[in-house]
């Protein structure tokens, strides 16, 4: 993929932009306007841009990047409704292995067009600098135009391909979009960025600069150690422009346990245009046209309060009914959170299920904490709402946008308790791995936002025992002469772990039944017209004839992930507790498997991969074993393994003390207990990362546990014949 | 559901699809046309099932009309998209898509499409398959082909599919083929072209009479060969301005054959593959000077620059025509669907080199795998000379891995030495290069050790890459996972790769397997057997011999050392289904011979 489609397509990973259909439209269609981002791209006087020469310490990369800058532009129309938006990206960049020639050889282009309120139109202009100084300088009439139209509407795209591109030669291209934006509002945000200093390559010069006429508003936060920007004013324009300058990055890509954002260089910055009644609202907007980086505590109370603000819990009547006389609040709050699941996700399961969507989509709870604050505040129960930012994006002290805002309610009853994670089979009690260990801001819900009073708090991190995967293993009928030996598996998981599970063994039938009946809930299907109705119990029929066979398959599929041996078969599925309930938080299950190659002959004798029943193990490369970064896992984890292996007549085990391995240490442990019980091969073995954080001075720590799990995965037992 | 029993897999399936091609004179355009209507009938096997229909069509063809309606003849709700679509390895064609996405709700919905495509030019109608991207109830596939024309329908690989063909004369002649219950397109790993095996229907479109006057179209490999050299004829002869780089690579050099060699490798390292198949130029060459200029072409393109250069040079180089080993046929059959590739060759001292520019480090006198032993059209002024390439022999594959084991410290310790060559030589130098220069280290590791997981491993030194020569490496090793001590025995497994242990054909597998190439895999392993131990037990040799593979495996001592021999062949890059059986009855010998150890223990 083209750089340029790269950092698009990073972009709308992240749903910052929408780009949908876009009517068919050419590149560099306007040429007075070609003509003059040709000149500020290629006809400056920017040195970086005349670069022809790379450090030697970075002889040996794949490409070297020399210059790069990102030009912004927003401005808001004169006398018109229309605002915009202009981005000049302009790299400058030495390939130095046919890798890097591959990569840079073409260019995709989006073609530009109308769509909706939007209009598009991109430029672009590609050269080449040979080592021995000429120029080749490509024609962007060479692009290809590949046409492409979803529902007669179209999204045209242009390739191009670099002709004559050699080892040592240099890129330099820019691609610049202008955007105008019809604004029927008084409102309007453009796409919030974040731009990494760190490259897939490393980088000599970079800029980023960004204009903004003084109608528009700005936020914008530098972190990590990226460098500030610098303003200057330009009163005659009545513009501010802001440019920021940095060097000398080394690459940093694929990264294991790494969170981009809060190790790397990084800029956020997301501009507005707002006006009249759009400006009396609670936001982060700062004074138009001056960079604004910092929310102060008022700002975001007013934010927040506004947000919390006039909302109701939708399942008053419920709760009235059922529990009129309940004094209990600790009670009252929890069942106002079920019965919110339950209402909330419970009762649209089947039906999402039913038409082939995710029955458990991800939400942060947002709606559902706003409702609960309104019981609460109903009931008198005491409660914090907790204000932060996702542990991946950064620290509340660094928020700047709206959008990156998360919640958490703390009820303070006799025994507090969080509400932090939202879910189908999300529980009272239980904390989002984006929130643990980060500070919150804290205020007390009962009270009107006007009143509240933010206090820093920090967050616990859920301890590795609670987020625990408990396997036993029973191999009783070892039979050396098949290939495929079976196990009788059961397991118990609980905290963050058990997510993952109970998203793919169970579905909606299986605990639709316990909160039909707990919660009066009406079967959604009736309440459908006839048309809806019938094929729906079509489906539901349909459904529940492939389940056994549907739920083999995926438990197959998990152990294939799981194992590092062939999986012959998965079956007898058995789900013993769903881990949805407070009183019941694990979830448990067994299953029957059938590993081949388990058992490998030697001459009269056997030798059994025991260290394989452990489940794959990380394995660190060399090139992972040096660490610049901290270490960012999602959460706190522990796994345990209780083995037990029915040694057949007439063999006996050798091998067993060479199991017995123990590492422990801050950041985690590795340790298996091997014995042998009868004729039974007992082994008892522990791993656990003991938070989601380590700093990276303790990297050689961790290394020391996960390296011994490893190895223990290639340990053999020898069943010899006696 | 009974279709549902029937196409267990499938989450959709056709009642029947149909065919009906009819050829007719399009009096406005003086010329043969051709008309393909398509019916298909769709039931879902499943609910909530996403179905498309798919609509090719080029510059040489074009959707005329189509609908999609439900079991009422009412319109029934799609999604459409049109345009081009990515073609494996094409950067840019004419080849394009109307994509047309339809939901079906409940299982047992029907759906029916039906799409009407015109071709301009009827030598671009070349074949049609029996197989559709879903299993089939009926299939039928009807001609209509007016007595004043003379095309030939050519059945392939019927043999083994119950395909009724029915002839019907009257003002045209109609021949109907219908098969039943048939399977869907395959989607195995490593199928082989799927021309080599499915049921297809070659169309030779190869003359029409109109007024009295006969027009040829495609009647004879004459006619092939007279259509493009009318596309090559017309190509800039003007070399110039690659005079200066052919003088620069040759002038060094005395030998003739020396000279072609370094041109053809100076297009080979110089001209990065990248194809632009837009309209003709699916068929015509890129000119020598632009190919030379841009430093990219295809195929064709890099034919002609090795032509234009060697012309330079002062050589009988000459464009080829060929199809790859995805193709079954021979220049007997005038179609377009004959060839996909062109090559160059040259004709010196009484002798052909037929040279390949795509693959790069390909050496000079080595063909691909996928060119060996075809058919070659090779241009010869107005006539044009019919040639094979050579088949190689299978020695020209051989891979040597030798590793010197001694047990040290309680550690298999290895000293070992890869050597490669042949085609898998070729690949790993392609790999090398999209492997980040950073990273290279650890991609050797990955080509000597394979599925095996070495404690350590360094590389000694490697030679530089040289396509002429075996490439070899030369590796240090330890490994824990291959060696286990109990009691005074030790358990020792000397071998990394485990070549073919898992490459067994599913029972479910219809279709033969292609290797990519032949595999000629020679493995000399020693081990020192430690002072104070003695061999306990080898594993017994395992030999197999068949004319389309050979395992031969064993254990020997002597001289205080325990060597594995390890060879293995395979004849050919195809295995076909009949084999099958042989050869997972082979796979389970030799994993099974994998799975064994050596013991060695200590002297009582």
């Amino acid at each position: 993929m083209n750089k340029y489609l790269l950092k698009y397509a990073t972009i709308l990973l992240l749903g910052l932009i929408n780009i949908q259909a876009v009517a068919q439209g050419v590149i560099n269609a306007d040429e007075k306007r070609a003509t003059e981002i040709r000149e500020s791209a290629w006809n400056t006087n920017d040195d970086d841009f005349q670069v022809t020469a790379i450090p030697e310490k970075w002889n040996d990369k794949s490409a070297v990047i020399i210059a790069l800058s990102n030009n912004l532009s927003y401005k808001k129309t004169f006398l018109s409704n229309s605002l915009e938006y202009n981005r000049l990206t302009h790299e400058r960049i030495m390939l130095l292995d046919k890798k890097a020639l591959e990569e840079y050889a073409y260019f995709n282009i989006p073609a530009g067009g109308v769509y909706g309120n939007e209009r598009y139109a991109f430029y672009a202009g590609f050269k080449i600098i040979k080592p021995s100084g000429e120029v080749i300088k490509v024609p962007v009439s060479d692009a290809v135009k590949e046409e492409r139209e979803v529902n007669s509407r179209g999204f045209d795209n242009y390739k191009i391909v670099l002709p004559n591109l050699e080892i040592g030669d240099i890129v330099d291209y820019y691609i610049a979009e202008d955007r105008i934006v019809s604004v029927y509002n008084v409102y309007y945000a453009f796409d919030p960025m974040i731009f990494q200093l760190n490259e897939d390559y490393p980088v000599m010069n970079q800029k980023i600069s960004f204009d903004v006429l003084r109608k528009c508003y700005i936020n914008l936060k530098t972190l990590n150690g990226a460098p500030e920007f610098k303003l200057t004013e330009d009163a005659e324009k009545d513009k501010n422009f802001y440019y920021l300058e940095d060097g000398e990055r080394e690459s940093a890509k694929d990264i294991r346990w790494l969170y981009k954002n809060r190790e790397l260089p990084t800029i956020k910055l997301r501009v507005t245009y707002a006006k009249g009644m759009a400006l009396s609202m609670p936001s982060f907007l700062g004074e138009p046209g001056v960079l604004k980086s910092n929310v102060d505590k008022w700002t975001l109370k007013r934010v927040v309060g506004s947000a919390f603000a006039n909302t109701i819990y939708p399942y008053r009547k419920y709760m009235r009914k059922n529990y009129k006389k309940v004094k209990d609040k600790e009670f009252l709050a929890k069942e106002a959170y079920y019965v919110y699941r339950n209402r909330d996700r419970v009762y649209n399961a089947e039906y999402r299920t039913l038409n082939g969507n995710e029955a458990n989509p991800d939400d942060q709870g947002y709606k559902m904490l706003k409702a609960l604050n309104a019981y609460y505040k109903q009931e008198e129960i005491p409660h914090d709402i907790m204000i932060g930012v996702p542990r991946s994006i950064s620290t509340i002290e660094d928020i700047i946008l709206e959008e990156e805002l998360i919640f958490m309610i703390r009820v303070n009853t006799e025994n507090p308790f969080y509400i932090g994670r939202y879910g189908n089979h999300a529980i009272t009690g239980e904390i989002a791995d984006e929130l643990q260990d980060i500070t919150m801001y804290q205020v007390d819900g009962l009270e009107y936002s006007s009143r509240w009073n933010l206090q820093t708090v920090k967050t616990p991190v859920i301890p590795h025992t609670d987020n625990k995967t408990s396997s036993t293993i029973t191999i009783s009928d070892l039979d050396l002469s098949e290939e495929t030996t079976e196990a009788f598996i059961e397991r118990k998981v609980t905290g963050a772990n058990r997510i993952f599970y109970q998203n793919v063994l169970l579905d909606v039938y299986d605990y639709r039944a316990n909160e039909q009946k707990k919660y009066q809930m009406e079967d959604l299907i009736e309440e459908y017209n006839n048309k809806i109705r019938t094929s729906l119990y079509s489906k539901r029929d349909e459904f529940m004839a492939g389940r056994e066979e549907r739920k083999e398959d995926y438990l197959k599929q998990m152990a294939e992930l799981d194992y590092d041996l062939e999986i012959e078969y998965a079956k007898d599925l058995a789900i013993k507790s769903m881990g949805r309930i407070e009183e019941a938080p694990s979830f448990e299950y067994s299953f029957t498997l059938g590993w081949n190659d388990l058992v490998k002959r030697a001459g009269r004798n056997y030798l059994l991969d025991v260290g394989k029943l452990l489940e794959n193990q990380v394995q660190i490369t060399n090139d992972e074993r040096a660490r610049d970064y901290n270490i960012y896992m999602s959460h706190a984890r522990s796994y345990d393994y209780a083995i037990n292996v029915t040694i057949p007549e007439g063999y006996s085990v050798q091998g067993i003390e060479e199991l017995n391995v123990a590492v422990e240490n801050e950041t985690g442990g590795f340790s298996v207990n091997a014995t042998m019980e009868g004729n039974v091969l007992k082994l008892k073995s522990s791993k656990h990362y003991t938070s989601n954080f380590v700093e990276k001075e303790q990297w050689a720590e961790m290394l020391a546990f996960l390296d011994e799990a490893y190895d223990f995965t290639t340990k053999q037992v020898l069943l010899k014949k006696n | 559901m009974a279709l549902k029993a029937e196409f267990e897999e499938a989450s959709a399936a056709l009642l029947n699809s149909k065919e009906d091609i009819v050829f007719f004179y399009d009096d406005k355009e003086n010329a043969l046309r051709v008309r393909s209507t398509t019916h298909a009938e769709v039931v879902a096997l499943e609910s909530n099932v996403n179905h498309f229909f798919r609509d090719y069509f080029s510059d040489e063809s074009a959707i005329e009309s189509y609908d999609i309606e439900n079991y009422k003849g009412r319109n029934f709700d799609h999604d459409k998209y049109c345009g081009h679509y990515e073609q494996d390895g094409i950067f840019y064609s004419d080849a394009q898509i109307c994509a047309y996405k339809v939901h079906l709700n409940l299982m047992g919905e029907y759906v029916h499409f039906q799409s009407t495509k015109h071709y301009k030019d009827p030598k671009y109608l070349t074949h049609i398959y029996f197989h559709e991207d879903l299993p089939n109830r009926k299939k039928e596939i009807k001609f209509t082909i007016p007595k004043w024309a003379d095309i030939e329908l050519k059945e392939i690989n019927f043999e083994g599919f119950a395909i009724e063909k029915k002839v019907e004369q009257g003002e045209a002649i109609t021949y109907t083929y219908t098969i039943e219950n048939l399977a869907s397109f395959p989607t195995d790993a490593g199928a082989p072209g799927h021309l080599l095996y499915l049921p297809h229907i070659l169309v030779l479109t190869k003359s029409y009479t109109q007024n009295g006057q006969k027009v040829n179209v495609l009647s004879s490999v004459d006619d092939l060969y007279g259509w493009y050299a009318s596309l090559t004829r017309v190509l800039p002869k003007d070399y110039s301005s690659m005079q200066q780089k052919v003088t620069e690579i040759t002038s060094d050099l005395t030998g003739r054959e020396e000279k072609i060699k370094a041109i053809f490798y100076w297009v080979q390292d110089n001209i990065k593959y990248i194809a632009f198949e837009d309209g003709i130029a699916g068929f015509k060459p890129e000119s020598a000077e632009k190919v030379f200029f841009n430093r990219y072409g295809d195929c064709k393109g890099m034919a002609n620059l090795c032509k234009a250069m060697l012309s330079l040079a002062g050589f009988d180089a000459r464009l080829t025509w060929i199809g790859t080993n995805r193709i079954p046929y021979t220049y007997e059959i005038p179609s377009l669907a004959v060839d996909n590739h062109m090559v160059c060759t040259v004709f010196e001292g009484g002798k052909e080199y037929i040279l390949d520019a795509t693959e790069k480090y390909n050496p000079f006198g080595f063909y691909a795998e996928r060119i060996q032993g075809k058919q070659i059209l090779i241009e010869n002024g107005q006539d044009y000379l019919i040639k094979n390439v050579p088949v190689l022999s299978i020695d020209d594959y051989l891979q040597e891995n030798n590793v010197q084991f001694s047990i040290e410290n309680g550690q298999l310790k290895g000293n070992g030495s890869l050597k490669l060559d042949g085609e898998y030589k070729k690949d790993i130098f392609n790999i090398m290069e999209a492997v980040d220069s950073e990273r290279k280290d650890l991609f050797f590791r990955n080509v000597v050790s394979g599925n095996a997981e070495p404690d350590a491993f360094t590389i000694a030194s490697q030679d530089e890459v040289n396509r002429d020569l075996p490439f070899s490496i030369s590796y240090e090793v330890l490994l824990k996972e291959h060696m286990n001590s109990f009691g005074k025995e030790l358990y020792v497994d000397l071998d990394f790769e485990k070549d073919f242990g898992t490459l067994k054909m599913e029972e479910e597998r219809k279709i033969p397997y292609d290797f990519g190439r032949k595999i000629n895999n020679a493995t000399q392993t020693t081990l020192e057997i430690p002072s104070g131990y003695q061999v306990e037990y080898l594993p017994p040799a395992l030999i197999l011999d068949n004319e389309l593979f050979s395992f031969h495996l064993k254990f020997e001592k002597s001289n205080g050392k325990i060597t594995y021999t390890k060879q293995l062949k395979v004849y050919k890059s195809i295995l076909p289904v009949t084999a099958f059986e042989e050869w997972n009855g082979a796979v389970k010998k030799i994993k099974e011979f994998y799975n064994d150890q050596i013991i060695l223990k200590e002297h009582e």
